[in-house]
């Protein structure tokens, strides 16, 4: 009798055991599944960017070894707060490179004087140096067969049809590298609006005015959601150190200081979080909504686990 | 001469004063390349040129050339004077009108920057000069913003400026901004939707429907003026406007006021709205203002 009651609340205790083990891994897996974004504050840049990626598990979580890495850079312009602090783009390309990337391309051509404006250039010169530089797709790129690929976009609402930097269906990782800023039309340009960089110029004046109307910003915004069922960003870093507030994208504009890198895999709950930074709902960025409705990210931000960190 | 020959005559004659008061017109406004210098001092010109018109300025300008086309964009001119030392980078614009001018060069200079006697309005922060004169919109900047360079940046801009002859008019509907408290270089004077949401998101859509328009930031409020051609399209503004901010969900709140509506936004932001004399005088502000007060003096402007 003893033996049998012994035995009964023994088994079960193994499966209340076992149900309790099975909901902490589920759990667990919910977690995981979860839209993680993480913020980085300090002044030194490129601490924070490898401290941003580490909190996202580390650079090798998304880059395996022998893989070629393509990195779209907002970089392609001269005032301070327009341009990616190039500090966060030379930090990205060393965790690449010690993550074991055999290649690290720029998906958009980046200019050496890009890489000057950065106190620890010649520290890491032969690094960018040894990174593959898309010439072909420099500022204004023109359709060139042998560099660029007219690609039909099946699921698009209105960008049916683009050409895109061929380099960017070689690569095996995407990361997605803007700076949050003021943009006259779109009012914020950071992790969504940035996938423009793998266009010809053509194509990117097709999505500003090719709309119904002259300036038809539900259109410029749902071509820019449209653009990303392209490629599926890996990995954004973004930089939210010091940016411009007004007279964007090209500046120069006011400066807003916050010295913050943020990261990500969601470029949705990305854009999200970063209007706010630049006072912005969610409404007032159309392509948060129109990416959310591609099944691209979360918009609502009550649903993204945040996590900060202060260097 | 029989009246056939006449009339073909009188046509013809008619055709040749045409013609001749186009190329006059066009003698006027000065070709973009005769207002750059062909060098500065020990600098010399990057190679050639580059000039951009209409929607090519899409071309030149990575984002944000859709706000120089709403002002009405002509062409623009854009070329580097360089030395073993420095770069510096002189860009010309030349808009549709003075109106046009003005109302960029409102939107590019800087709030920080300070007045600098070049052009018709000049201002200069570290070594980036922005100036407007005539029908042009002019920015120089030195691209490594050095201080050493700033005595070169104003001469190529002063050089500039005496190679446009005429001067521009500021439009009228800017001298009904009240001068009192108005913060230094908030001023702007817009023509669409992509101006206006500078300042504060409406919407998406253009949907005041003005002619133009002007606002300014004030100790705690922000004012804007805008301007309709007739009374009538200024009450339909204000009405399809009304009806927007009813209809969204970002405001809340509305309480009639004289001639106008007073509500919220989510932000808590106060929003009016008032038809003065044929404009649409709207203020925003964090807390509440004397609504009376700002109208009486824009009242005193007219």
């Amino acid at each position: 009798m003893f033996k049998s009651t012994f035995k009964l609340s023994f088994i079960k205790s193994v499966l209340l055991l076992i149900l309790f083990f099975t909901s902490s891994i589920l759990s667990a897996a919910d977690d995981t599944k979860k839209n993680d974004l993480v913020v980085v504050n300090g002044s030194k840049y490129f601490d924070s960017t490898v401290k941003a990626v580490d909190m996202l598990g580390g650079m090798e979580k998304f880059v395996p070894k022998g893989s070629k890495v393509g990195l779209l850079i907002n970089s392609d312009f001269e005032d301070k707060g327009v341009y990616v602090n190039p500090d966060i783009s030379i930090a990205v390309i060393k965790m690449c490179f010690d993550a074991g990337a055999k290649d690290v391309v720029f998906i958009q051509a980046v200019q050496e004087e890009y890489w000057k404006r950065s106190g620890i250039y010649e520290q890491y010169k032969e690094m960018i140096h040894k990174c593959i530089n898309t010439e072909a797709n420099r500022f204004p790129a023109q359709f060139d067969p042998k560099y660029f690929v007219k690609t039909q976009i099946p699921d698009a609402i209105s960008l049916k049809e683009s050409e895109i930097v061929k380099v960017l269906f070689d690569c095996d990782v995407f990361i997605n590298i803007p700076i949050a800023k003021h943009h006259a039309v779109t009012n914020l340009t950071c992790a969504l609006k940035n996938i423009m960089g793998i266009n010809t110029r053509a194509s990117n004046v097709h999505m500003h005015i090719g709309g119904k109307t002259r300036t038809d910003l539900d259109w410029f915004a749902q071509c820019i959601a449209d653009l990303h069922l392209v490629k599926k960003t890996d990995l954004c870093i973004v930089d939210a150190t010091e940016f411009i507030i007004t007279n964007g994208p090209s500046g120069p504009g006011e400066m807003r200081k916050l010295d913050k890198v943020v990261a990500g895999t969601d470029i949705v709950a990305i854009d999200a979080y970063c209007a706010g930074l630049l006072d912005y709902s969610i409404d007032d960025v159309l392509a948060i909504d129109k990416a959310y409705k591609h099944g691209l990210g979360e918009k609502d931000l009550s649903k993204v686990k945040i996590v900060e960190y202060n260097f | 001469m029989n009246f056939q020959k006449l009339f073909n005559y009188i046509f013809l004659c008619m055709l040749f004063f045409q013609v001749s008061n186009i190329d006059f017109a066009k003698n006027n406004s000065p070709d973009l390349s005769n207002i750059l210098p062909n060098a500065l001092k020990n600098y010399k010109m990057d190679g050639e040129p580059i000039r951009y018109s209409g929607d090519d300025l899409f071309f030149l300008i990575d984002g944000g050339a859709e706000l120089y086309l709403e002002y009405g964009f002509v062409e623009v001119i854009s070329t580097k004077y360089v030395n073993a030392e420095s770069a510096i980078k002189a860009e010309i614009y030349e808009m549709s009108d003075n109106t046009a001018a003005f109302g960029i060069y409102t939107s590019k200079r800087y709030r920080e920057g300070s007045p600098i006697n070049i052009g018709d309005m000049g201002s200069i922060l570290n070594s980036v000069i922005i100036f407007w004169k005539d029908n042009y919109l002019v920015v120089i900047s030195d691209l490594n913003d050095s201080e050493n360079t700033i005595p070169d940046v104003k001469l190529l801009a002063r050089e500039i400026e005496s190679n446009i002859s005429a001067s521009g008019e500021i439009p009228e509907v800017v001298n009904l901004m009240p001068p009192l408290g108005q913060k230094v270089n908030s001023l702007k004077y817009i023509k669409g939707m992509i101006g206006l949401n500078s300042a504060y998101i409406f919407g998406h859509t253009d949907f005041f429907g003005f002619d133009d328009c002007v606002f300014a930031d004030y100790e705690n409020f922000t004012l804007f003026i805008m301007d309709y051609s007739s009374p009538g399209k200024c009450e339909s503004g204000f009405e399809t406007a009304f009806a927007k901010f009813s209809e969204n969900k970002k405001y809340s709140g509305f309480t009639d006021i004289p001639n106008g509506k007073l509500f919220k936004d989510r932000n808590g932001k106060i929003l009016s709205m008032q038809i003065v004399k044929g404009y649409l005088v709207l203020t925003i502000s964090q807390t509440e203002i004397d609504q009376d007060k700002v109208v009486r003096s824009v009242e005193a402007m007219m």
